[in-house]
């Protein structure tokens, strides 16, 4: 079998990867060990949260499927963060695994020129430095142009449950092993990193009165620009919150003995974000209690997964501290948690396009790169799989900068620094957070979505709509409104100062007391009066018709503009800090460059620079342990090259 | 890397020595040294500079009616022959740091920007004006000139900069990992965002910044001098009194309101000590382009003031458009919430002296000594009680001249006082700047916060505040709070 691009495994990376590609014209094989397991939610059941959420819009603006997907089966929205400021709102949802499953089940089977292979991807196929294929444990060859490997945790995947380990994938699932060695004999480096998950639950074991509820929040809005409002049946559901005791906490430091990870047994790191249950105890003696979560797994399932408490210790120890929590005295364990060990490709030895410097044309993409979490694999699989049908095209490769959107925050902290735990994002990874908000995905990576042809004619043409009335609406407050008693008697009933002179509507919404629909309301009567004293008035005036509804709900264009309004002072300095980034941004450094040829430079910044191959200066300048010295030194060089015009 | 901005800098090493060169670099660098020099003769020079020769002029204050500053030699070096390849002016003064600090600030204020350490070499080494073989110099140099600024830091802040900066550093990672967990990590039950123990916490850490400020900025007034600028309204005797300071006749008089339209600087020795006395422009609302401009430049001037001399109108009593100026010269900062533009830079302290005017024509024997007293019936509320000095002279009578002198060389002593038992040496401007900076940033997240302004922002002000600290130090800061969060809260949903 011939394809443009072949993408190994059908997890939440590899999915996108080959709807991406396929997208793009490509014909493309999916290949995955069972075609009824597609983008699985392995541990929580859930989708979003911050930073994530950001991805995941992003992901829908430029044509992948995660938000839709969720959105489609959706039993819980929360809105995180409605305590600060709208800039780091984010959404969660929460979602059934199977219902996930069939949703992208359906989104692959109805891609054109996109086919899904059964098997086990055993080696990669190279012709010299260039890639030509892979080969299946069946002995089957697929050619390919392209190859977008998304592995997982797959790689050499091992699973401990106290001091008892076995190899594994994922729970009941084999592990990919002849991948590693083909990866090792193409001279990538490989490492270990580990992760957890918690023990599931029976819901009816479960003492639910014992636990705050966590209801839905459907007002939150939805995660994809393109699904209209929540359909009435799609029902809605609670989580529920607990807490550990100071026995629970008694309970596991007995078993420490057994744990795995304290009797040396797992050498991958884990990540610090996401400690497992035995990690909390003991790094933070001082506290009396955790958290958990208590997340249906699927809509009227048996199967309550505790988020909180993921641990490897063995299964005795995992029954005892779990009905040690109020609550759960009386719980069965549906099946217990577990430590994963897997390979991990250090990140640095990828480009920005993840393909790997080492093969061209073999690409890689989510867990398998060293980060944690669906959004950061999806993010990464759309990526690569743009970036392979990009390479089929012989075009260049789409690699915006890190002031565009959180997934090149992602990828250019992946491959400048490296991973030493699972990567997962974070806001504050994003050093121009203030610009890279929620609800402006469209407004930011439209038109790269447009450029690469990744959208839907319909799609594309509603968020064009969007971002046109979002730009109307933003001149339409320029207008100018003069004091008049009923105006000024309609702000003092907002708590605001009457005017003395003419202000625009603009001038009204940067008051900090004053909303969207305030000023809605104060330019309706303005206009009544107009029209009264011009005798004849078509009542809301010119493109009255066309103004948004008035509304300040998270997505809403009064949203978005009253955002913009209030913390206009705050975007125009993060505008001034993406400026003077960008400045070191344009200096480029050709791919080829040879640091062998800068003098000067110490022997660790020559290994490192030579290692990254940073495409910028300012790239060069993010690298853990290059130092000043050595960016002052290698801008002398750069002088030679001609710059990029395009910045 | 920035390279196609000109830049200026003083060449030779700090100290009183005879001569001190001033160098510019850079494409605009003959256009921005135009304006400042002048013939022997005052004259405004020919547009064909003669490269590589040594000439004789003027270095003037375009800014200040031409006022001159130094006789100076100069030199141009024409692009590509110079050090830095770039068109490059050296200025050679009479060595007085008062007079290279004037002209270097004077060159900035005329589009210029202040160089890094080691930005001339380095710009002569980017163009590959240095042989290559010297690379592995250059290297060192540029590293020495880190290490070289913590050395000094330890030496001669005895350990001061140093340990007051990692410190400030510490606290500063700590307050930002508090709000970045809460807006990362929003489901754990952790009381992260105290915004009263934030706001002390920052409080005290900008305390401790301005202290160091504080430190630096009084090794300099002990060196350079005090910086005094008289301001207030239109016509109430400012030239008259700069003049009757000066003992000459250095400022227009007359009066027409809005005569001075920009500030003048000049240089006296009082009993051995060096003070500059800056008039400005008379503040007022109703202005017309060319004041308002002067009136700007009379803020920008107010910025840099270690003293403001405050002139009143003995006859006029304290009006709402003194109390105005009044409230703008007691607030520091202007304030940086929400829609925060451009802020006050202004990080150090500035002392404030009443100065009421015209005793002369006052014919009652009311003389208060203190703005409590004065302002009792036209302006109470909150300044009543500031117990800010006043006094009371007569500028074209001369009266209470000395009074005020002597007050001015007590404020001296005050400014530098400890400096010399500290051996504190002066922060360069840089430093200055980036503290100054630092402090506004966190003034800055402090009205946030206690504004309930969306964390976010405070965020950022934060982050801003640490790179220039970061910048202070010579490194940057950026894993260190994702580190600090996960050593100090335990988070994981
Ligand atoms: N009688 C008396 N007149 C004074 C005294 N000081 C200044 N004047 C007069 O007040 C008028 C204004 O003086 P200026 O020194 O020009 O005032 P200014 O504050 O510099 O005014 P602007 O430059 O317009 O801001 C002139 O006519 C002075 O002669 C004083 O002590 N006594
Ligand atoms: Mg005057």
């Amino acid at each position: 079998m011939q394809a443009d691009v072949v993408v190994i495994g059908g997890g939440h990376a590899g999915c996108e990867a080959a709807l991406a590609a396929a997208r793009m014209g490509m014909r493309t094989i999916l290949v995955t060990h069972d075609r009824e397991r597609l983008a699985q939610m392995s541990c929580n059941p859930a989708i979003g949260g911050p930073g994530k959420s950001h991805i995941v819009r992003e992901i829908d603006v430029l044509g992948g499927m995660m938000a839709r997907a969720a959105d489609r089966v959706a039993l819980q929205y929360r809105l995180l963060n409605r305590s600060k400021g709208p800039a780091v709102w984010s959404l969660r949802v929460q979602c059934p695994i199977s219902g996930y499953c069939a949703a992208a089940r359906d989104f692959v089977a109805r891609q054109e020129r996109l086919l899904v292979v059964e098997g086990d991807a055993m080696d990669l196929v190279a012709e010299g430095p260039v890639i030509s294929g892979i080969r299946l444990a069946s002995g089957t060859e697929l050619a390919a142009t392209a190859v977008v490997v998304t592995t997982g945790t797959f790689l050499g995947g091992r699973c401990f449950i106290g001091l008892r380990s076995f190899s594994a994938g994922r729970w009941e699932e084999p592990p990919s092993v002849g991948l590693t060695a083909a990866l090792v004999r193409f001279g990538l480096q490989v490492g270990r990193l580990k992760t957890g998950t918690p023990p599931r639950l029976a819901r009816q074991s479960i003492d639910w009165e014992r636990f705050a509820e966590q209801p839905s929040e459907p007002e939150a809005g939805r995660f994809s620009y393109f699904t209209g409002p929540l359909p009435e049946h799609q029902r809605q559901y609670c989580c529920h919150v607990g807490y550990t005791t100071e026995h629970t906490h008694e309970i596991i430091r007995a078993g420490l003995d057994r744990s795995p990870l304290y009797a040396g047994m797992i050498r991958g790191v884990g990540p610090r974000y996401c400690p497992s249950i035995e990690d909390k105890v003991v790094r933070f003696p001082d506290r009396s209690r955790h958290q958990l979560f208590l997340e249906p797994v699927e809509r009227d399932g048996d199967m309550i997964y505790p988020n909180g408490i993921s641990t490897s210790l063995p299964e005795d120890v995992q029954l005892a501290f779990v009905r040690s929590i109020p609550g759960l005295e009386r719980a069965e364990l549906m099946r217990p948690g577990y430590a994963v060990e897997y390979d991990f490709v250090q990140p640095t030895q990828l480009r920005m396009d993840l393909g790997t410097r080492a093969i061209r044309g073999l690409y890689l993409a989510g867990q398998i790169n060293g980060t944690t979490g669906y959004e950061e694999a999806a993010g990464q699989g759309l990526w690569a799989g743009i970036n392979a049908a990009r390479y089929c095209q012989g075009a260049p490769a789409y690699v915006p900068d890190r002031s565009r959107c959180y997934l090149a925050v992602m990828i250019d902290d992946l491959v400048t620094r490296g991973c030493d735990e699972p990567y997962r994002m974070f806001t504050s990874r994003a050093e121009h957070r203030l610009a890279l908000r929620f609800d402006n995905a469209h407004v930011r990576l439209l038109d790269d979505a447009q450029h690469l042809g990744v959208l839907a004619d319909a799609d594309r043409a509603l968020l064009e709509a969007q971002r046109e009335r979002l730009a109307r609406e933003r001149d339409h407050l320029g207008k100018r409104v003069h004091p008049r008693e009923a105006i000024n008697a309609r702000l003092v009933v907002a708590g605001s100062a009457p005017l003395h002179a003419a202000s625009s509507l603009d001038e009204l919404l940067a008051r900090p007391e004053l909303t969207y629909m305030d000023v809605r309301d104060i330019e309706r009567i303005a206009s009544g009066v107009d029209a009264g004293a011009a005798s004849s008035g078509g009542g809301e005036g010119a493109g009255g018709d066309d103004r948004p509804e008035v509304s300040i709900a998270p997505g809403s264009i009064g949203f978005q503009v009253q955002m913009e309004v209030k913390y206009r002072g705050y975007i125009n300095r993060q505008e001034e800090e993406i400026a003077r980034f960008r400045r070191l941004e344009a200096r480029q450094i050709p791919g080829s460059f040879d640091y062998g040829r800068v003098t000067g430079l110490s022997i660790e910044s020559r290994q490192k620079l030579a290692a990254v191959r940073p495409l910028s200066l300012g790239q060069a300048s993010r690298i853990p342990g290059v130092t000043p010295a050595a960016i002052a030194l290698l801008s002398v060089f750069l002088k030679a090259q001609p710059r990029d015009p395009r910045r | 890397m920035q390279d196609t901005d000109t830049i200026v800098a003083v060449a030779t090493p700090p100290g009183e020595g005879g001569v001190g060169i001033v160098r510019l670099s850079g494409p605009t660098a003959q256009a921005v040294a135009a304006c400042a020099l002048r013939s022997p003769a005052g004259a405004a020079l020919a547009a064909a500079w003669p490269a590589r020769t040594v000439r004789v002029g003027l270095l003037v204050d375009p800014g200040a009616d031409g006022e001159v500053i130094d006789e100076v030699i100069f030199v141009y070096f024409a692009a590509p022959r110079s050090y830095t390849t770039e068109d490059v002016i050296e200025i050679h003064c009479h060595g007085s740091p008062a007079v290279l600090r004037r002209a270097v600030s004077l060159l900035v204020g005329l589009g210029a920007r202040l160089a890094e350490p080691g930005e001339f070499t380095r710009r002569a080494f980017e163009a590959g004006r240095l042989d290559l073989n010297q690379a592995e110099a250059v290297a060192d140099l540029i590293r020495a000139r880190s290490d070289a600024a913590r050395r000094l830091a330890v030496t001669q802040l005895r350990g001061g900069l140093a340990t007051v900066l990692a410190a400030s550093r510490q606290a500063l990672a700590s307050a930002r990992a508090r709000i970045e967990a809460a807006i990362d990590f929003p489901d754990e039950d952790l009381d992260l965002l105290d915004p009263h123990r934030l706001i002390a916490d920052l409080t005290q850490l900008r305390e401790g910044l301005a202290e160091l400020l504080e430190n630096g900025i009084r090794a300099r007034v002990l060196k350079e001098g005090l910086t005094v600028v008289l301001a207030g309204r239109p016509n109430v005797g400012k030239s008259a009194l700069l003049n009757a300071l000066l003992g000459k006749d250095r400022a227009i008089v007359d009066a027409t309101p809005g005569t001075t339209r920009d500030f003048l600087a000049e240089e006296v020795l009082w009993h051995g000590s060096p003070f500059t006395l800056v008039d400005t422009a008379g503040l007022r609302a109703d202005a017309g382009e060319v004041e308002r401009l002067g009136m700007e430049r009379a803020r920008a001037k107010l910025a840099e003031a270690d003293v403001v001399l405050f002139v009143l109108e003995a006859t006029a009593g304290w009006t709402p458009e003194d109390r105005a100026i009044f409230a703008e010269l007691s607030d520091g900062d202007g304030g940086g919430s929400g829609g925060g533009g451009a802020g006050d830079t202004n990080g150090h302290s500035r002392s404030l002296v009443l100065v009421w005017n015209k005793i002369d024509l006052l014919d009652t024997g009311w003389r208060p000594t203190r703005l409590g007293e004065a302002t009792e019936t036209a302006a109470p509320g909150p300044f009543a009680a500031s117990g800010v000095p006043a006094l009371w002279l007569s500028a074209t009578r001369g009266d209470a001249l000395d009074e005020l002198r002597a007050l001015l060389r007590e404020r001296l002593r005050e400014r530098a006082f400890g400096a010399e038992a500290h051996e504190v040496l002066a922060l360069t401007i840089r430093h200055e700047q980036a503290l100054q900076s630092c402090c506004c940033e966190l003034d800055r997240a402090v009205s946030n916060l206690g504004a309930k302004q969306p964390v976010e922002l405070a965020a950022l002000d934060l982050q801003r505040a640490s790179r220039f600290l970061g910048e202070l130090a010579g490194e940057t800061t950026s894993d260190a709070v994702l580190a600090e969060i996960f050593n100090t809260f335990c988070v994981g949903k």
